[in-house]
């Protein structure tokens, strides 16, 4: 109980010196608002990218395409392969997939279709917002399609009706029958789904994929079973390259890594600012106080409990600002209101663990800010502290 | 005498007199600055890449409803139709000038990276002809030679760069295979110092394709571009979509608006930031000298003027602050970037250098705005008696 009240003694002497010059405290505290803000949503938009990557590659998945490749797009690995990839032992299941880009009802909108073989891509990655039902339909109808919600709703389409998605360039227009919608889901709102063969009969280019994916029964498998499939494939036709899903995306994060580390660099240059901004808003308070410090001094206070007062101060105002720009950063793009200009599709967001990570690096911002201006505080003997101002 | 101004000195002094708080002051609006330059310069830097790609005289010829040379296919038999369409200007030698061009990305490693674990670089690879150097205006080679047989390659200056230095006689790899380096290029600045060169014949064997992205070709009367571009894509033994060049590239430049952009709003927050903090030592600089004050309103400077020394002080804190942030800036001029396949250098503009200088005087301003009001306030008795 002792124990207690003396905390809250403490807690109400830090708040008293903090409040001695509301002011400052104030400003200071839209200081650390600002730089918290900052900090956390840059980190958002970190993460943003890297989760919007890491979203599509889990750690069982592999990912197979042509070695030499003139388009990322462009059908020309064998189909045939699947069969391959499904015999060597450790794969769960593989399945081929393809490309046709075209238009909605409006001029200049974008609806990409991936032709998939239904039985097999549903296997290997169970939409959550498609019933058994609608899964039934589409692996039944030929020229079925599972469409995203946000394709559904910019066009004014829904499931059961028969639409023409019209063909890019020298791309063919496509006739497809709604039989289910994909949900709500981020990831798949743009994307309709094809049967495979389907777009070959339409697009040409029967047999053939962009890429296959597959499913390994265990994380550990990946590297080695994609190794060997491109080993069995080295003489083939078409040589192909396989790897992970992770390293894939690793591969496309290394790409953008210039921008990552700017981003990252200015996030953390913020809170270095800020770290002598609070430094010097203490230091103030504490030259204000020397008589004050000596009293507390004479009194018996230990040099270690009046900076352990100066570096609390520091904490708590520190506290106080980065929850709140955190909060506030974290607010604001989880309210989705935060679009890319230009990329109408990603919506930039934030997670707990970026909450919690830029909140509790205000204790440390803050104890670092402190550290100076406590041991000045304590420097000076007592009897010249009592003596007054400089 | 009675509405004296304090000169100058005053205030340069008064900076002077407490170091720490002006120190930290500083560096925050030199940080603002700073970041804003930076970024701004590199959305700059995107553009120049972007303005500068483009020669007014050339015609970028793709495959209709093609947006961009990645989703345009030009089969073999309508190469020559556009070789030789009428108004084509021709070289010394009577050959049309035309680039037959396949593009593609790939991911390329230096030889000695290992290509397992972490991906590549993405490399845009073209494949060109000869041609390509005189229907791109500026672009040369500036070491090595060209091409002869499949497996070596032309490096753009930019690549060279950032691959670490390679040179002639280096390795790379890509698409499954080792190419050598048999010449570097340069080019003005454009796209293409970002880009491997590869024979034409070299890269549709390496991708088993016969089809090509694109033929890039020169006007022979420039004056009359538009209609003679109206008459290529009505023509009816090809179907092909025509876009001027500098379009075609400035559409590319749309990515480094959302650096600029961000730079705003990153440049916005900092030099919040700024304010506070400024704001926090002004104020202090105030409490500190309100006796000072009061004998200076006694000895007859009025209101205004005192009001004015602290906010010269600030403006002063701020200048400074925006000189040290743009002296920062500027190390980061040519600095190299790349970012998906593009290589770029940040290109830091006066224009921006003055938007920076404005930011900090706005932040110095605003910042000692509210404290030289309270000095101002001041009554002479009140401040004469202050403990």
């Amino acid at each position: 109980m002792r124990r207690f009240t003396s905390g809250a003694g403490q807690l109400r002497m830090l708040l008293r010196q903090v409040m001695r010059s509301p002011r400052r405290a104030l400003l200071t505290f839209l200081g650390l608002v600002v730089a918290f803000f900052l900090f956390t949503a840059l980190e958002s938009v970190l993460y943003t990218l890297e989760e919007l990557l890491a979203q599509n590659a889990s750690e069982t998945g592999i990912f197979m395409r042509p070695r030499s490749r003139a388009s990322f797009f462009r059908a020309a690995l064998p189909i045939r392969y699947v069969e391959q990839v499904r015999d060597v032992d450790g794969v769960v299941e593989a399945s081929p997939a393809r490309f046709h880009f075209g238009a909605g009802v409006h001029e200049g909108s974008f609806v990409v279709v991936v032709g998939v073989d239904p039985p097999s891509y549903l296997r290997l990655r169970p939409l959550e917002g498609v019933s058994e039902v609608e899964a039934q339909a589409f692996r039944g109808d030929r020229r079925g399609a599972l469409m995203g919600a946000r394709i559904l709703a910019s066009n004014g389409w829904e499931v059961g009706d028969e639409v023409t998605v019209r063909g890019r360039g020298r791309v063919p227009d496509l006739s497809l029958r709604i039989v289910g919608d994909i949900g709500q889901g981020d990831r798949m709102g743009r994307v309709a789904l094809a049967h495979i063969d389907y777009l070959a009969q339409v697009m040409g280019g029967q047999g053939r994929a962009a890429f296959i994916q597959a499913r390994v029964a265990h994380p550990s498998l990946a590297l080695a079973i994609a190794r060997s499939l491109d080993e069995r494939f080295a003489n083939f036709a078409v040589p192909t390259r396989t790897r992970s899903e992770r390293s894939h995306a690793a591969g496309i994060l290394a790409n953008l890594s210039d921008v990552l580390v700017g981003l990252r660099t200015i996030g953390y240059l913020a809170l270095v600012i800020t770290i002598l901004v609070v430094g010097n808003a203490v230091a103030m308070g504490v030259r204000e106080r020397t008589m004050e410090i000596g009293t507390l001094r004479a009194l018996g206070f230990g040099r270690g409990r009046v900076m352990a007062l100066v570096v609390g101060e520091a904490m708590l105002l520190a506290l106080a600002g980065g929850l709140a720009g955190a909060l506030g950063a974290y607010a604001l793009f989880e309210s989705g209101w935060i679009a890319v200009p230009r990329m109408t599709d990603l919506s930039l967001h934030s997670d707990a663990s970026v909450l919690a990570r830029s909140a509790l690096l205000s204790l440390p911002v803050g104890a670092l800010a402190g550290l100076v201006p406590a041991f000045s505080a304590v420097r000076r003997p007592i009897s010249e502290a009592l003596h007054g101002a400089d | 005498m009675a509405r004296a101004t304090l000169p100058f000195a005053y205030a340069w002094r008064n900076v002077l007199a407490r170091k720490l708080s002006t120190a930290v002051t500083l560096l925050c609006v030199a940080v603002s600055v700073m970041v804003y330059v930076v970024m701004v310069s590199t959305a700059d830097g995107i553009e120049r890449v972007a303005v500068s790609s483009g020669d007014p005289r050339n015609v970028v010829v793709l495959s209709t409803g093609a947006n961009s040379a990645e989703s345009s296919r030009l089969p073999p038999p309508s190469i020559p139709v556009i070789r030789h369409f009428p108004g084509i200007a021709r070289d010394n030698s009577g050959e049309p000038l035309a680039s037959v061009e396949l593009l593609s990305a790939q991911e390329l490693w230096r030889v000695d990276e290992a290509e397992s674990g972490e991906g590549g670089r993405f490399t845009p690879i073209r494949g060109v002809t000869p041609s390509a150097f005189q229907v791109h205006t500026g672009s040369h080679l500036v070491a090595g030679r060209l091409p002869r047989e499949p497996g070596e390659i032309l490096v753009g200056r930019l690549l060279a760069r950032e691959l670490g230095g390679v040179g002639v006689g280096d390795s790379v790899r890509f698409a499954g295979r080792v190419h050598r380096v048999v010449g570097v290029f340069e080019a003005r600045g454009q796209i293409f110092e970002s880009e491997v060169w590869v024979e034409l014949a070299s890269l549709q064997t390496m991708l088993d394709q016969r089809d090509v992205s694109q033929v890039v070709i020169r006007a022979a009367d420039p004056g009359r571009l538009p209609e003679w571009q109206e008459a290529l894509s009505e023509s009816r033994r090809v179907r092909v979509d025509v876009r001027l060049e500098p379009d075609y590239y400035a559409d590319m430049g749309r990515g480094s608006r959302a650096f600029a952009y961000l730079g705003n709003l990153v440049g916005f927050l900092l030099g919040l930031g700024a304010i506070a903090a400024g704001m926090n030592s002004t104020y202090a600089a105030l409490s500190g000298r309100v006796r000072e004050m009061g004998t200076l309103r006694a000895l007859g400077f009025g209101r205004g003027s005192v009001g004015a020394a602290l906010l010269a002080e600030s403006c002063l804190i701020g200048a400074l602050g925006g000189l040290l942030g743009i002296l920062l800036a500027l190390f980061f001029d040519g600095f190299a970037m790349s970012l998906m396949g593009l290589a770029f250098e940040l290109q830091v503009r006066p224009s921006s250098l003055g938007e920076g200088l404005a930011l900090a005087l706005a932040i110095g301003l605003v910042g000692g705005l509210l404290p030289a009001r309270s000095a101002a306030r001041l009554e002479i008795v009140d401040a004469l008696r202050h403990a």
